[in-house]
Order: C-alpha cells, then sequence, then structure tokens
C-alpha cells in the first residue's frame, strides 16, 4: 500500500551488537564533545550498569563531568532543571542517557532547556516549538520496550500543577544510541515480557495507524518478527545475550516505525491505564493490544490480516484462509500473551494489574483525550473506550 | 546587455489572495458556528465546559493568517474574529493556506490534514482531543449531506441535528446567538 503522501525522518546513529558499549568514547570524541553529564536513575546504578559504562571509557579520554541518578519514575520537571543546573555548573558539553523511558525523557527535556537556554519548559509543549541547536545526545537505553531512543517525543511531569507535558519536536533525537545487550541483561522476567509487549504494541499500532507508510510498515514488520521469535527465550533466559540483542533492535527498530507513523487506541487507552491506576506502561500495553486491534478491525481488516506473517510465521499464514488471517493474527497476540503470563506472570487482564473497576469510568474519559487517538484509523468516543476496558477487565 | 539581477531573477512568495479570502470567510463562519453550538448542542457545551475557568483556543494559517480566535470565559463561548493572542492555551497552526483551503472545500478531512502532517499544535496537547471533538460537532452543524468528507465518524442524523442546522444557518451564522 503506497499512500497518496507520507513523510519519514529518522537521523539517529545506531551502533547495536555485543561490546557495543566500547564505541561509546569514539562516538562522543567524534562529535567534538568530551565531558558528557551521566543521566540515570537508581535502579540502574543499583544494578551495575554505570559500571559497566565507566569500563568503556576507561583511558578514553572522555570524562563523565557529573552523573545524575536521582531521575523519578515519572520523569518531572524539577528533575529536567536540576540536571541542567548541574550541567551548567559541572561545564559539561553533551549528555548521556542510561536507563528507560522516564530517563531518557528527562534527558530530552534537559536537552530543550539547555539548547533553548531558558528556564521555562512549559513554553515548548506541544509539536515542533524548539528552534535551538540541540546539544550532542546519546542514549543508551537499558530495557528493550520503550523505543526512545529514536523517536521524536517525550513526556514529562509538572507536579505544581499536576499536568503531563508533552513535546514532540525531531531535533529531540538523539546523535546516537548505543544498544548492547550487557546493559538488558540484568532485566527481570516480567519487565522484559511487558517491555517487550510494550515494543509490540508499537510495531502492530504503527501498522495500523492512518500515519503508516511503506517505510514504517518494513520496519514494523521486522519489529513484530524480531519480538516474536526471541521474546519468550529472553524472558525465560535472561542470559541469553543474542535474544538480548534481538529484543533491544526490535524495540528500537518498532521505535523508528511509531516515530513515523505513530500510535492509536492501545496506547491512547493504556496512557489513561498507567495514569489512573499506575499500572506500568507495557503491561496495559499487553492487556489493551488484543482489543485494541479487534476495535480497529472493521477499518484496517486487510493490515490485521497481513501481520499475521510476521506474528505467526509463513506456515500458519499460507495456511490460514484469507478472510480469517485479521482473526489468527488477533489470536496469535492472545497465546503469545498468555505464553509470556506462563514465563513471567505478566498480567492477561486489567483485574490482574490491580485495577479497579470503578476506576474504569474515568479511564475510559481520560483515554479520549490522549494525542494518540488522533493517528487511529476509527474515532475513539467514551463508549468505545468503556468498551475496550470493560472487556480488558477480565479477559 | 541583461543585468546579473535579471539573469538570475528573484521569485517572491506572492499571494494567494482568492483561497485566503475564502478561508477567511469559512473561519469567520467557523468561529460563529462554535458560538451557536455552544448554545445549542449539549455536546459541545459539556466538551467546552470541562475546559479550564477561561481558555484561548486558536485555529491560524502560517505565516500571517488567516486566523479564528474563541475564549471561553464568564460561562460562554465567544468568537473574537482574527485577534492575536500571545498567550493562548492552545493554537491550531496550518502549516499552509493551500491545505487550510483544501480541508475548507472538502477536499482533505482533518484525520487527512493530520496525517500529512500539514498542521501542528502549540499548547496543552490534553485538551486538542476535546477541541478536535468540538470542530467534529460543529462540522456536522454546518455541513450536510457530505459531512463524511470532513470527519472520520459522522454521527447519526437526528431531528434535533436538523434543528440545529437550522438555528445556525438563520441566526447562528450572523453571529447573532451568543
Amino acid at each position: 500500500m503506497i499512500p497518496r503522501y507520507f513523510e519519514y525522518y529518522n537521523s539517529v546513529r545506531v551502533v547495536a551488537g555485543k561490546h557495543a558499549l566500547g564505541r561509546l568514547p569514539e562516538e562522543l570524541l567524534r562529535l567534538g564533545v568530551s565531558r558528557p553529564i551521566l543521566i540515570t536513575d537508581k535502579g540502574v546504578v543499583n544494578a551495575g550498569l554505570i559500571d559497566i559504562v565507566k569500563e568503556h571509557i576507561e583511558g578514553s579520554g572522555v570524562t563523565i563531568g557529573a552523573t545524575y541518578d536521582d531521575t523519578p519514575v515519572d520523569s518531572s520537571i524539577h528533575a529536567v532543571n536540576a540536571v541542567a543546573d548541574i550541567y551548567r555548573e559541572t561545564g559539561c558539553d553533551s549528555i548521556i542517557a542510561v536507563g528507560g523511558g522516564s530517563v531518557i525523557d528527562t534527558a530530552k527535556g534537559v536537552n530543550i532547556v539547555l539548547s533553548e537556554n531558558t528556564d521555562d519548559l512549559m513554553k515548548f509543549r506541544g509539536n515542533n516549538r524548539v528552534r535551538a541547536v540541540m546539544k550532542p545526545f546519546a542514549v543508551i537505553p537499558t530495557t528493550g520496550g520503550t523505543g526512545s531512543e529514536v523517536t521524536t517525543a517525550a513526556v514529562i511531569s509538572n507536579p505544581d500543577e499536576n499536568i503531563k507535558m508533552q513535546f514532540t519536536t525531531p531535533l529531540m533525537l538523539p546523535d546516537f544510541t548505543i544498544l548492547d545487550p550487557a546493559m538488558t541483561r540484568t532485566m527481570p522476567p516480567g519487565i522484559t515480557a511487558a517491555t517487550g509487549m510494550d515494543a509490540l504494541t508499537h510495531a502492530i499500532e504503527s501498522y495500523m495507524s492512518i500515519q503508516r507508510n511503506p517505510v514504517s510498515d518494513e520496519f514494523a514488520f521486522t519489529a513484530i518478527r524480531l519480538i516474536m521469535e526471541n521474546l519468550p527465550v529472553a524472558v525465560s533466559d535472561g542470559a541469553n545475550e543474542d535474544a538480548r540483542l534481538a529484543i533491544a533492535n526490535a524495540a528500537m527498530i518498532a521505535g523508528v516505525a511509531f516515530s513515523n507513523a505513530m500510535v492509536g487506541v492501545v496506547h491512547a487507552v493504556a496512557h489513561a491505564v498507567g495514569g489512573v491506576c499506575h499500572v506500568p506502561h507495557g503491561i496495559a500495553n499487553a492487556i489493551i493490544l488484543p482489543h485494541g486491534m479487534e476495535f480497529n478491525l472493521p477499518k484496517v481488516r486487510d493490515a490485521v490480516a497481513g501481520m499475521l506473517l510476521p506474528l505467526a510465521g509463513p506456515d500458519v499464514y499460507a495456511s490460514t484462509p484469507k478472510k480469517r488471517r485479521a482473526e489468527k493474527a488477533i489470536e496469535t497476540v492472545r497465546e503469545f500473551a498468555k505464553e509470556l503470563n506462563r514465563l513471567s506472570g505478566l498480567p492477561l487482564c486489567l483485574e490482574d494489574a490491580g485495577v479497579r473497576r470503578e476506576q474504569l469510568d474515568r479511564v475510559a474519559r481520560v483515554a479520549i483525550n490522549d494525542g494518540a487517538s488522533h493517528f487511529n484509523p476509527i474515532e475513539i468516543e467514551y463508549k468505545d473506550a468503556i468498551g475496550i476496558l470493560v472487556r480488558a477487565y477480565g479477559a | 546587455m541583461t543585468s546579473r539581477r535579471q539573469r538570475y531573477y528573484q521569485i517572491k512568495p506572492g499571494r494567494k489572495h482568492v483561497k485566503t479570502a475564502i478561508v477567511r470567510l469559512v473561519m469567520l463562519t467557523l468561529g460563529h458556528a462554535f458560538q451557536t453550538a455552544y448554545r445549542i448542542d449539549p455536546e459541545v457545551k459539556k466538551e467546552v465546559d470541562s475546559w479550564p475557568p477561561t481558555f484561548h483556543v486558536v485555529l491560524e494559517v502560517e505565516p500571517d493568517g488567516p486566523r479564528m480566535t474563541l475564549i471561553k470565559r464568564n460561562g460562554a463561548l465567544q468568537y473574537l474574529g482574527e485577534k492575536e493572542l500571545y498567550n493562548a492555551d492552545v493554537v491550531i497552526v496550518m502549516k499552509s493556506i493551500e491545505f487550510m483551503f483544501r480541508m475548507t472545500m472538502g477536499m482533505m478531512s482533518m484525520p487527512r490534514i493530520v496525517a500529512e502532517n500539514r498542521q501542528y499544535m502549540k499548547g496543552d496537547l490534553v485538551l486538542a482531543g476535546s477541541i478536535i471533538r468540538c470542530m467534529n460537532r460543529v462540522q456536522t452543524m454546518m455541513i450536510p449531506v457530505v459531512t463524511g468528507l470532513y470527519i472520520k465518524k459522522v454521527p447519526p442524523l437526528s431531528l434535533r441535528m436538523i434543528k440545529n442546522r437550522i438555528i445556525f444557518w438563520t441566526c447562528g451564522v450572523w453571529g447573532l446567538v451568543k
């Protein structure tokens, strides 16, 4: 399917593979910087992952000018301002984010504050508000799911006003990202499964989006195939570096797909489930995904049917009658989630994830205002959102 | 002998006067339609009432208009014409007059405008969904029969909608319903 118009952009240099971290100093020096600030969180430090980064810069001429490890679970404007102050005081010249989505989003916010030389991040809320040339920026992800290392968006909360601010601009893209399986090896099975399902959701939703295009479709297909083949292995055998690397790559590839095609109803509802009920994003996505695919079926049946190929492989695809492929694709996603449930205890319904039935109304009201809903092929109204939530509640 | 300036001639951007004039007229109508819909459509009223007590929404075309400015204050939604605001809460910016024109003529739907990245938003994106739902209702009120060219999901025709259309095209369009 060639759309009559599309845009595609991604400028991030990807360095991926075993011992890829060894390239960190060289990549920084290539950008003309040698004194980065390292932004991370306590979980990453306690897992010993910063020590791995330190090992790779020893004797390289690169000095970590400062290490900020207080990033909160939800990136906040206070953390952004604190890091920016430290950056200025310590004379740093670039930014490295080592962590998951929250750390990476915080780093993106810091880059806006520093590059725009402002102390008011609020001014840059929305799409394409940033105009300044950004500071050199590198990302080393420690989870295989968010894809934030290649996306143009960040969500940062403002606890004083109790709001989450969204920022999107291609200028926020990192200069490079390093995907090294050593950085995800210590991730427990439950988090591996949830973040992997997050990546699968990115790929599947980008393939159903109104902004999908031939380039994002190819990225989505590859990501789906890699996840289906490797996620169960990465969950059951965390030390398997091949599987870890495949999932890190899949998350990045899915990130490229959805940063160009955007996501839809699954993310709209999952964001709301996370915001109202504090369910981790990957788990919320995993639960809502098959219901979101079903919801979109009337408008994107062919696309869902096409996804059976990377989801189940060529044999199943060929042996399934054409008119049954869409349902089979959804069924495959359900079976995959059940397999992950057996391996890691991944919740399969909202009730198991700790959501209370009386919260569903509020979740539905928040979901219909989520930005992701604009890119869904079908308009999402309150009754649609509540329908999805009720089906997902005790599924 | 031709001068270098004549040989390597400049291309000035020019203006699309007719399209700009049509868009300006449609935006004026749309502004009045928002004002009217707030008074006669309970769905729009419910959405607008969920916005903060004082709230500015601007729809504008880059680089210099036309523009439609709406303000919610004192329990009413008012159309302020093309008033320029530097502190609007949400600004929906169309990147060129060409695509705003296409949208106003039903040649491109709003979802297609979003999908093709012909617009962007400034400000509080959380309320953008509510504004777009209002826009859908308002367009449904303004445009009979071909509503499907403009929005994703056309609400079923009801007696109330027919009544609202009559009120809008007789009084609301002139800005008489406030």
